[in-house]
């Protein structure tokens, strides 16, 4: 097994270096000069020849490149061109907020969308199979931030149940995380149901039948876990959706989380706080990947086996 | 009479998107009790259909019984609750299915595979004797004991066939069906395999229903044959009536002439021409009579009955016709 | 239905049995035409409303208007009527979606028609490639490529082709190895077609389906991308009549005058429902096992 997880880790951190340099390599695209922007149009050239050397902005594409991920591996992501102070302290101080939300979002879609994917697959074309199903189509086709501010509108400011901004309570992340979860929801819903629709006819299920074992317990024993497997996978991939949307949710809801911080900064043309924000983001849906596949091996006794034995 | 199943009329249909496909017509066999009964006939013919049925595990919504009678012990399964069926499925009646490599749970280690259907039909039972139980069928499979704790994925082919009749046979069920349980393997351990079956069959007094498309399977096992065509048994008899008697329905004499026969110095195989009809779409009158070299109008026209004579029935209208004659 | 026609059906041809396969599910059908019917108001956008006038030009007399028998959808903050906006607005929402599909299809089918027909080092290396995109979130990745190479239709296009591209190779690198040893190919192998010939040929036909059916969900999510980046200032810019745009300016008005949200999102959802519906569809009808 400590092989396994050694072989995982090893593949995560190529991904993550592969990741950081398709990163860099689009932030370097940018056309315009970085320090330029900084200075402003009045500055004359040896301010911002100065305000160069200074960045390190002068030096080759792979020199930056190396000097980026030395510093990134010490925490140090440099300075934002705007305020002036350390990156990485200002994505640490937002980070815990994108986190809360995404998890809580991830949490509900789960808890809501696999057992109903779970109900209709077992009754199949029943009412609740055609309603779960059709609500599942309506909140995987409507874009999250219109959800968002339907929810805000109704629920915030007409009925002032929550509050409509702000990252003060608990109170706070429930409509952002109700409506980050609606999508990932409906397509977990759907695709739990179809997995468990093709394990229900698989061989072993029919050996389970005819052993006269009973409904309920083929479903909880003998499909249940075959059909997690890939429904696991589902959820790992889906959180990358979940942290991706919830830039977009934080700023329906003034969340101030890394999300409100990658808009802000793009707008400013702060390049490495974008970089280190998306950085960051990439990296954490890396470490969901890899403990899905980890929970995987857990799962499944064939890819356990295969390296326990070796 | 000691028929521990009578099967009576029975009729299936499945409906699908865009058919609607005649399974299984007017079916009629009995077996008693210790008895091996072939089912013989092509892929298609309604032999697995016939198995599903009397284990009541016709695809819901789509398999329709439309009419007949399944008496077990002169019990009609077909008027069985669903819990009913629960309980004589897997201790009464147990079914092999084909393919050994996809009738076990994955995930679920094989002993406990095994100990499942003894504690469903024996709750009671205390957990060390399950083991045992579960131990000692092991064993009689040819499986050491100690694999238990041991993945389906981590045994071959073979090994999990053996798997699979422990199984089935764990409670030592009156009615063993087995749907062509050695078409997946090799041939060299489908020889052992069957061996295995018999041997276990004569000393637990099993009565089995052997699906098989392997004349060679059926002469070394059955004491009866039923050979099954387009959803109709067609002919039905001892084994001494099909593999030795003189008359024949024209498709039991077919199948015959595409075996290769050692003894006799031919040629060819001589196969039986065309396809089986497509079971949507069936044929006005004898269902075999499109590639029946015997064909006469009346074939075209009229369904011919089972027509027994002691023993041995065949359903053809130029049996009919000789016995008249 | 007698037994007859369907022996006739069972005769035609693959195609125009997935076709009719297709037309027995009604809520395809239903997508279908929902798509039809956004495709057809997009085509004659400017047959149906002034673009100068009605969709840019502003008339602060008439603004803010609730939806009436002249403003079917009411009025903005500068008096365009948000009907006449929204029937423009497909134009942008659809070709954007269209055309980076087709730049992603193309790419992407090309690098794993490669990785899948040639296996070995290639295939680890585009693959690799492939999954390093794949762990970006497509919204961030969107996000990145705009920030860094600015806000234009162009870019835009680039990024959602980007960020979808790897998805495709996937599908094609699956079905060419699914289909790389079967015997047609090795046919054509043996007697001497080239390599290029056969995946062109022979092994890409057999990918089309699938492909039909994820560029059809894809675009669907591009949409939503597409809005959601204009929704956040990084996509379309105003005062073009994008749905994504108008939800933007409609949102500080959210509380007063509502259907300036409404009517924008609603338009994103059934298009994006239509694909979804009309996509599942086609997965169904291309392999109705997955169905029962």
């Amino acid at each position: 097994m400590a092989k396994y997880v050694l072989k995982r880790l090893a593949m995560m951190i190529l991904v993550v270096l592969g990741i950081s340099f398709i990163v860099f390599l689009i932030m370097n695209l940018t056309p315009g000069n970085a320090a330029q922007m900084i200075l402003g149009q009045s500055a004359n050239p040896e301010q911002v020849a100065k305000l160069e050397a200074e960045l390190g902005l002068d030096q080759p594409f792979f020199t930056r490149y190396f000097n980026f991920i030395l510093g990134a591996l010490r925490g140090d992501f440099g300075q934002s061109y705007q305020t002036r102070l350390p990156v990485f302290d200002e994505i640490l101080a937002r980070f815990p907020t994108t986190l809360c939300l995404a998890t809580l979002a991830m949490m509900l879609a789960t808890l809501v969308g696999v057992p109903v994917g779970v109900i209709s697959a077992i009754r199949q074309y029943s009412i609740v199979d055609n309603v779960s199903m059709v609500t599942a189509m309506l909140f995987a086709s409507l874009p999250s931030f219109v959800m968002g501010l339907l929810l805000q509108l109704s629920f915030a400011l007409n009925l002032k149940w929550f509050p409509a901004t702000g990252a003060d309570s608990l109170r706070s992340f429930v409509l952002p995380a109700i409506t980050l979860s609606a999508g990932t929801m409906a397509t977990l819903t759907r695709m739990t149901r179809s997995t468990m629709l093709e394990v229900i006819r698989a061989d072993y299920v029919r050996t389970a039948r005819a052993k006269g074992v009973g409904e309920r317990q083929i479903v909880l024993r003998h499909c249940l876990r075959n059909a997690l497997l890939p429904i696991v996978t589902v959820i790992g991939v889906d959180f990358g959706t979940v942290l991706g949307g919830s830039v977009v949710i934080e700023s329906v809801f003034a969340l101030g989380g890394l999300g409100t911080l990658l808009i802000t900064s793009i707008r400013m043309k702060d390049t490495p706080v974008v970089m280190a924000a998306v950085m960051f983001i990439t990296v954490t849906y890396s470490l969901v990947n890899l403990a899905v596949d980890l929970i995987y091996a857990f799962i499944d006794p064939r890819v356990k086996s295969q390296y326990t034995k070796g | 009479m000691g028929n521990l199943l009578d099967i009576r009329h029975l009729t299936v249909v499945y409906h699908t998107e865009e058919d609607e496909v005649h399974a299984l017509s007017d079916v009629s066999f009995s077996l008693q009790k210790g008895e091996t009964l072939g089912l013989v006939g092509e892929t298609g013919a309604g032999k697995t259909t016939t198995a599903l049925a009397i284990m009541g595990l016709l695809p819901r919504r789509v398999g329709e019984v439309q009419s007949g009678e399944i008496l077990f012990e002169g019990r009609d399964l077909l008027r069985c609750s669903d819990a009913d069926m629960r309980a004589i499925r897997g201790a009464s009646i147990s079914m092999i299915f084909q393919d050994p490599m996809t009738s076990l749970n994955p995930t679920i280690r094989i002993g406990d595979q095994i100990a499942e259907s003894i504690r469903q039909h024996q709750p009671d039972m205390k957990r060390a004797d399950v083991e045992r139980r579960v131990d000692e069928i092991l064993e009689m499979v040819g499986i050491p004991a100690a694999r238990k704790r041991e993945y389906p994925h981590q045994f071959s082919g073979g090994m999990k066939q053996r798997v699979v009749i422990a199984i089935a046979l764990a409670l030592e069920p009156q009615l063993l069906i087995a749907d062509e349980p050695t078409t997946a393997l090799d041939v060299t351990i489908q020889a052992q395999v069957l061996q295995m079956m018999g041997d276990l069959q004569r000393q637990l007094g099993t009565s089995t229903i052997l699906i098989t498309h392997d004349l060679g399977v059926v002469s070394q096992t059955c004491d009866r044959v039923a050979v099954m065509y387009a959803g109709e048994i067609v002919e039905v008899g001892t084994a001494e009536d099909i593999f030795l008697g003189k008359t024949h329905h024209p498709y039991t004499t077919g199948l015959f002439g595409s075996l290769p026969d050692l003894n006799r110095e031919t040629r060819r195989l001589s196969p039986i021409d065309g396809l089986m009809p497509d079971p949507a779409d069936l044929p006005k009158g004898c269902r075999f009579n499109p590639r029946c070299p015997h064909c006469t109008a009346l074939c075209r026209e009229c369904e011919p009955e089972l027509t027994a004579r002691g023993s041995h029935a065949i359903r053809c209208h130029l049996m009919g016709k000789e016995e008249r004659a | 239905m007698s037994v007859k026609e369907n022996s006739a059906i069972r005769k035609r041809s693959q195609l125009s049995l997935i076709w009719h396969r297709l037309r027995r599910n009604r809520l395809a059908m239903l997508g279908l035409a929902l798509m039809s019917a956004i495709l057809l108001l997009a085509v004659f956008a400017d047959v149906i409303a002034d673009y100068d006038t009605k969709v840019v030009g502003m008339n602060m007399a008439e603004r803010l208007q609730t939806p009436s028998a002249k403003h079917w959808f009411g009025t903005d903050g500068y008096g365009r009527d948000v009907f006449a906006r929204i029937i423009h607005g497909s134009r942008l929402s659809l070709s954007l979606s269209i055309i980076s599909m087709l730049i992603a299809v193309a790419v992407g089918s090309m690098i794993g028609a490669i990785s899948g027909y040639f296996g070995g080092r290639v295939d680890d290396v585009l693959m690799r490639l492939m999954d390093m995109l794949l762990a970006i979130p497509p919204m961030l990745m969107s996000i990145s490529i705009v920030a860094a190479l600015g806000r234009s239709m162009a870019n835009l296009m680039l990024a959602l082709a980007l960020a979808y591209m790897p998805v495709f190779a996937r599908v094609i690198r699956s079905s060419i190895l699914s289909v790389k040893d079967q015997e047609f190919v090795e046919a054509a192998r043996a007697c001497g077609t080239s390599d290029a010939r056969i995946i062109l040929r022979h092994i890409i036909p057999n990918a089309v389906g699938p492909i039909i059916v994820q560029a059809t969900l894809a675009m669907g999510s591009s949409i939503l991308t597409i809005s959601s980046l204009s929704f956040m200032g990084m996509g379309i810019q105003p005062p073009q009549p994008e749905w994504g745009t108008m939800l933007y300016e409609g949102r500080d008005l959210i509380r007063t005058s509502p259907y300036l949200v409404i009517f924008p999102g609603a338009a994103i959802a059934v298009s994006v429902l239509s694909l979804n519906l009309l996509g599942d569809g086609l997965r169904d009808a291309l392999d109705p096992r997955l169905k029962n």
